[in-house]
């Protein structure tokens, strides 16, 4: 269990290296690139605003029921902002994309797979690693955190929403303690991390899809264990970055 | 048809003591022989011998555990990867399911190893996509999408894209399996075709009888990973070989 472990984290780094390596040969397809970040980036917007704006609200409405109870209700937003653009949104962004894009990349490429494009693609000429992991490596990294500065903007605003106009704080307060507790480094953070999201949901939905076998039953198992290993490989990666980011780029 | 095996033509390709397994298992054990430009070479044999990885052997998707192949004198089994982008100018492939791309339509399809692999203009890749659309007889689909299509026209579409490079050696994947027998027979005369028109050399893997006995100029039976008859289809029809006999005349165990 261990060893296959092992084996199949190093076939997907070794995955991503050549998706890396075939960057450079100059091989990225651009077309491909902007079709990929149109997929993950565009098209995820709705069900991140979603996720984002109601963990958000949530998020509001449970610090402020708290911090009342000690007396501090005029600092939900900064505890709010911060627990938010840090943490919540980028997990939550990453595992929203991983069940929508990385699900779908997974199918997508189990599909060609057992349907033999793969090996069609061989046949003409065509890496499937520059040609399809690359693409969706590239929007994929690119288009995380950027879904999740877009979730912290979107979070933010229905977090404030519902501390002010639900439970009645002082809306000029919340603005206050927000700027005044906030970093610029809470959002970058969170960014790092997202990006990181980005390069796991991709680099593991690719591998579990070119190495689909067995028709249709197969094609399901490798989406279920894509979207099954990337979210747990999130959440790994999250709390790894929580050790390391604080001891070493600030 | 032309029968063209006279010993004046050139061997485009020599396979030489294949041997390949898995897991412990040789599926293939020890196959010869070769084939003769012009040549419509067939091999046959019931499910599960070892065609396709023969198959998948030839045109370098898989390697060989022992043995050579070799294709107009060079050994393709151990080439490099830039030798093999050479190679695979010269070969293609029409896959079984016909493993046309669905992301794109059926010009995309037809196109794809043109714009990939040829420095012509747009407009001369249209041109041509139209040209090898009209050699398997289907006019005016470019803009469909490959699920619009039926199998039979997928099929046609996979033959299309394999001829747009004028490639040397065409390989084929069962081509007619899955379809009825007046689209297996429409196959059968374009297999013929495509090996007139562009003066290229047919592989062909399949069971299909009717398939062998009307397109082939030599058909070679495998059983248990070896090849155990090579001939005319005549020579074939009339083998004393009580395994080839028993296929032909479709008689069970």
């Amino acid at each position: 269990m261990i060893l296959r472990f092992v084996e199949e984290l190093g076939a997907i780094v070794l995955l991503v290296w050549r998706a890396i390596a075939s960057l450079f040969r100059g091989e990225g397809e651009w077309q491909e690139i902007i079709k990929q970040m149109v997929s993950v980036g565009v098209d995820s917007v709705p069900v991140v605003s979603l996720t984002t704006a109601f963990s958000g609200m949530v998020l509001a409405l449970n610090s402020y029921i708290g911090f009342e109870r000690l007396g501090a209700g005029q600092y939900t937003g900064s505890v709010v902002g911060v627990a938010l653009t840090k943490e919540l949104i980028p997990v939550l962004t990453a595992m929203v994309i991983a069940g929508r894009v990385g699900a779908a990349m997974a199918a997508e490429l189990g599909t060609m797979k057992v349907s033999e494009q793969i090996d069609a693609l061989y046949t003409l000429n065509t890496d499937p690693v520059s040609f399809l992991v690359l693409p969706r490596l590239i929007s994929s990294v690119i288009m995380v955190p950027v879904l999740t500065l877009f979730g912290d903007g979107i979070g933010n605003l229905g977090a404030y929403l519902v501390a002010v106009y639900v439970m009645g704080v002082n809306p000029a307060t919340y603005n206050q303690y927000l700027y005044m507790y906030m970093e610029p480094w809470d959002i970058i953070s969170g960014l790092i991390k997202a990006l990181s999201f980005g390069a796991i949901i991709a680099s593991v939905a690719c591998y579990k899809g070119l190495n689909a076998e067995g028709g249709a039953e197969g094609v399901g198992k490798a989406t279920t264990s894509a979207v099954v290993i990337s979210s747990i490989a999130i959440l790994i990666a999250d709390f790894i970055w929580g050790k390391i980011l604080p001891w070493t780029l600030r | 048809m032309g029968k063209n095996t006279s010993m004046d033509t050139e061997v485009m390709i020599e396979v030489k003591g294949l041997w390949k397994g898995f897991g412990g298992y040789w599926v293939l054990q020890g196959v010869d022989f070769s084939i003769r430009e012009g040549e419509i070479f067939v091999v046959m044999g019931r499910s599960g011998v070892g065609k396709s990885v023969l198959l998948k052997n030839l045109i370098g998707l898989m390697k060989p555990d022992r043995g050579e192949i070799y294709y107009k004198g060079l050994e393709i089994s151990s080439a490099s990867p830039a030798e093999w982008k050479n190679i695979r100018k010269e070969f293609a492939v029409v896959f079984q399911h016909s493993a046309l791309f669905d992301s794109l339509d059926v010009e995309g399809n037809v196109a794809f190893g043109l714009r990939r692999m040829t420095d012509l203009s747009e407009d001369e890749i249209k041109a041509r996509v139209r040209e090898c659309l009209a050699m398997v007889d289907l006019e005016g689909i470019e803009h469909l999408k490959i699920s619009e299509l039926s199998g039979g026209m997928q099929k046609r579409v996979a033959i299309a894209r394999a001829i747009a490079l004028n490639p040397r050696v065409i390989f084929y994947d069962e081509p007619t399996t899955g379809l009825d027998p007046i689209m297996s027979a429409v196959i059968t005369r374009l297999v013929k075709r495509m090996n007139t028109e562009i003066h290229s050399t047919s592989f062909i893997i399949t069971h299909d009888l009717k398939l062998a006995f009307n397109s082939a100029t030599t058909i070679a039976m495998l059983h248990d990973g070896k090849i155990i008859e090579v001939g005319t289809p005549e020579k074939i029809k009339a083998s004393e070989n009580p395994i080839v006999k028993k296929f032909v005349e479709g008689i069970p165990d």
